[in-house]
């Protein structure tokens, strides 16, 4: 992508995505109802279930990416990879932040040893491993190699995480797709919706300056080479 | 404060500081890397034209 594609891109992303987090915050904030039960701390659900759903998301991301080097073994593939993981290690930050801050007036306690939170703790664990990895291993290759491994195995603690409080544990049950007894009311999924849209808009602004970072990178490498030959 | 007015006004305020304060992070590699890359073009350009 050239450089003023690149600029023209990334306002678009940008303005796109202030508009959507203004409007998702309004509704947050304005327009949906009190949940009877929680009071106001349920709205932090509008910001903390998005934010999951934005990391998974990423995630799978990487784990493409992943194999996408491991079949080409192109460079670039890696760059993705590296994105998406910083970006949604970034986001699962969030959910593990805003999660006992919302558990502490409902449940009493900041956190509970659950399997949905242990799970995603666990993932944060492995994406914060693939990112000291990096540090670690000079040569780019071999870092490629490694990080693509660590990636796709990364990964597939993503739908242990969504399937965890399925069974048992304190953290509730899925409000879509969770079966009988689950979902929300049109007011709160309507909110819900608006606030995925805004923090996808902003999961998709900071991968687009994180691979920009990691291609601005690559230059300066290449051309370092050019100055030792 | 109710409780959980605290809470909620907590949860947002630290939300949004990870997310700033990222992007502020990311700007300032940026930044440095794109300084980088200036000076190594005109350290080329001179080991060119020598």
């Amino acid at each position: 992508m050239s450089d003023s594609t690149y600029h023209r891109v990334s306002l678009a992303v940008f303005a796109a995505t202030v508009a959507l987090l203004l409007y998702a915050f309004y509704q947050v904030f304005f327009i949906v109802p009190t949940e009877v039960k929680m009071g106001v701390v349920q709205r932090i659900f509008y910001i903390h279930m998005p934010s999951a759903v934005v990391s998974f998301n990423l995630f799978f991301v990487v784990c493409i990416a992943s194999i996408g080097y491991l079949k080409t073994r192109r460079l670039a593939w890696d760059s993705v990879a590296v994105a998406a993981a910083e970006v949604g290690t970034v986001f699962c930050a969030t959910v593990l932040i805003t999660g006992p801050i919302w558990a502490k007036p409902v449940w009493g306690s900041w956190w509970a040893w659950d399997p949905r939170l242990t799970t995603t703790l666990i993932l944060f664990l492995i994406f914060v491993g693939y990112l000291m990895l990096r540090l670690y291993v000079e040569d780019r290759n071999r870092r490629a190699l490694l990080s693509a491994v660590v990636g796709i195995i990364g990964f597939a603690d993503v739908p242990i995480v969504y399937m965890a409080n399925r069974f048992r544990g304190q953290h509730p049950a899925p409000v879509l797709g969770g079966g009988e007894g689950s979902g929300l009311a049109p007011e709160m999924l309507t909110t819900l919706l608006w606030s995925l849209a805004a923090l996808h808009a902003l999961g998709l602004l900071l991968f687009l300056q994180r691979y920009r970072l990691e291609q601005m990178r690559t230059e300066v490498n290449e051309l370092y080479r050019a100055l030792r030959a | 404060m109710d409780v959980g007015l605290k809470h909620l006004f907590w949860a947002f305020a630290l939300f949004w500081l990870v997310h700033a304060g990222y992007l502020l992070n990311l700007s300032f590699r940026q930044k440095r890397l794109a300084d980088e890359l200036r000076a190594l073009k005109e350290s080329l350009g001179r080991k060119g034209s020598v």
